[in-house]
């Protein structure tokens, strides 16, 4: 077995390289990336030396590969506010497709290989993401509009209306926030 | 005294390279990820029932990262160059945006919170 990837950084960044921005070409629906010589390691299996890092053989890899949306979008927003969840995040996504042909070679040209991908696909997806404090900073500002519609709407108020009563007749302008959350995931299956 | 005088050309070496770019600034990966174990710091998004994490789950691996995202696992097939043939498996994601990443700052490389822009692929 051998396992090709981007090794991990001594912060934990998992399987990561940088590459130009001009590698992706993107257009409404698909999203192409040309590779040329990335330099990856071959760690000889999974998860068996995932402890190595970026420790293994060195190899270049190249390949070319293609997105395409498969489905319609859909709004994701965070169920979550635990940090270590993975239902944190907010963004529009929508399912893809994707294949692509690649070719591997050991620095020491001991070991090559080419081949290509697509043929079964499991799982992928394409969209629009933000995470952390780019998420924490959006729902800071939703939290603040409401905060400014809660004291609009208190301040048009007549005296001697009371929370009770306010509580009980009210009804909701047409551009309030709505839910937009999702159930959350109770059990996941490793 | 050569510590202290190795220092000094260091520190001077530095401002001059601070003078030509911007400090890099470096990606900070996300908080949480699988406990396999080890804990990594990936998920893996897709179908509970076939054992991954939800279709909803975090598909980036940067924190504080705002762009584009595609990813996705499929299979394939691969010839060596002794001619044998392999199954393939991948897991490859791409990201492309605005990050906030960590830079350093302080003279003993104390970080701060910097924005940047960059494409990442997980491979």
């Amino acid at each position: 077995m051998h396992d090709f990837n981007g090794g991990i950084g001594p912060n934990g960044l998992f399987w990561i390289v940088q590459v130009p921005d001009d590698a992706v070409v993107k257009t409404r629906d698909t999203l192409t990336i040309s590779l040329t010589n990335v330099a990856v390691v071959d760690q000889i299996s999974f998860p068996g030396n995932i402890f190595l890092g970026s420790t293994g053989s060195p190899a270049k890899l190249s390949l070319n590969m293609t997105f395409e949306k498969s489905g319609q979008p859909r709004h994701v927003r965070p169920t979550s506010k635990d940090p270590l969840s993975p239902f944190t995040w907010a963004g529009e996504m929508s399912d893809a497709t994707y294949s692509g042909t690649f070719s591997v070679a050991y620095n020491d040209h001991t070991f090559s290989a080419k081949g290509s991908f697509g043929s079964t696909q499991i799982f992928a997806e394409m969209g629009t993401e933000r995470n952390g404090s780019f998420v924490r900073h959006e729902d800071q500002e939703d939290e603040d509009q409401q905060d400014g519609q809660k004291a609009a709407a208190a301040a048009s108020l007549p005296n001697s209306v009371t929370v009770g009563q306010l509580s009980a007749s009210a009804t909701l302008p047409a551009n309030s926030p709505k839910w937009r959350g999702k159930v959350p995931v109770e059990y996941l299956v490793h | 005294m050569k510590q202290i005088l190795g220092f000094a050309v260091l520190a001077l070496g530095s401002v001059a390279v601070w003078a030509q770019a911007p400090p890099p600034v470096f990606p900070v990966p996300i908080s949480g990820g699988d406990v396999i174990p080890p804990s990594i710091k990936a998920f893996a998004p897709g179908d509970p029932a076939i054992g991954f994490d939800g279709r909803d789950a975090e598909p980036y691996v940067i924190a504080n990262i705002k762009g584009v995202t595609a990813m996705g696992y499929t299979m394939g097939v691969a010839t060596d160059g002794a001619g044998n043939a392999y199954q393939v498996v991948t897991d490859l994601r791409v990201f492309q945006g605005d990050y906030i990443g960590a830079t350093s700052t302080f003279p003993a490389g104390g970080s701060t919170s910097a924005r940047a822009h960059g494409t990442f692929v997980l491979i």
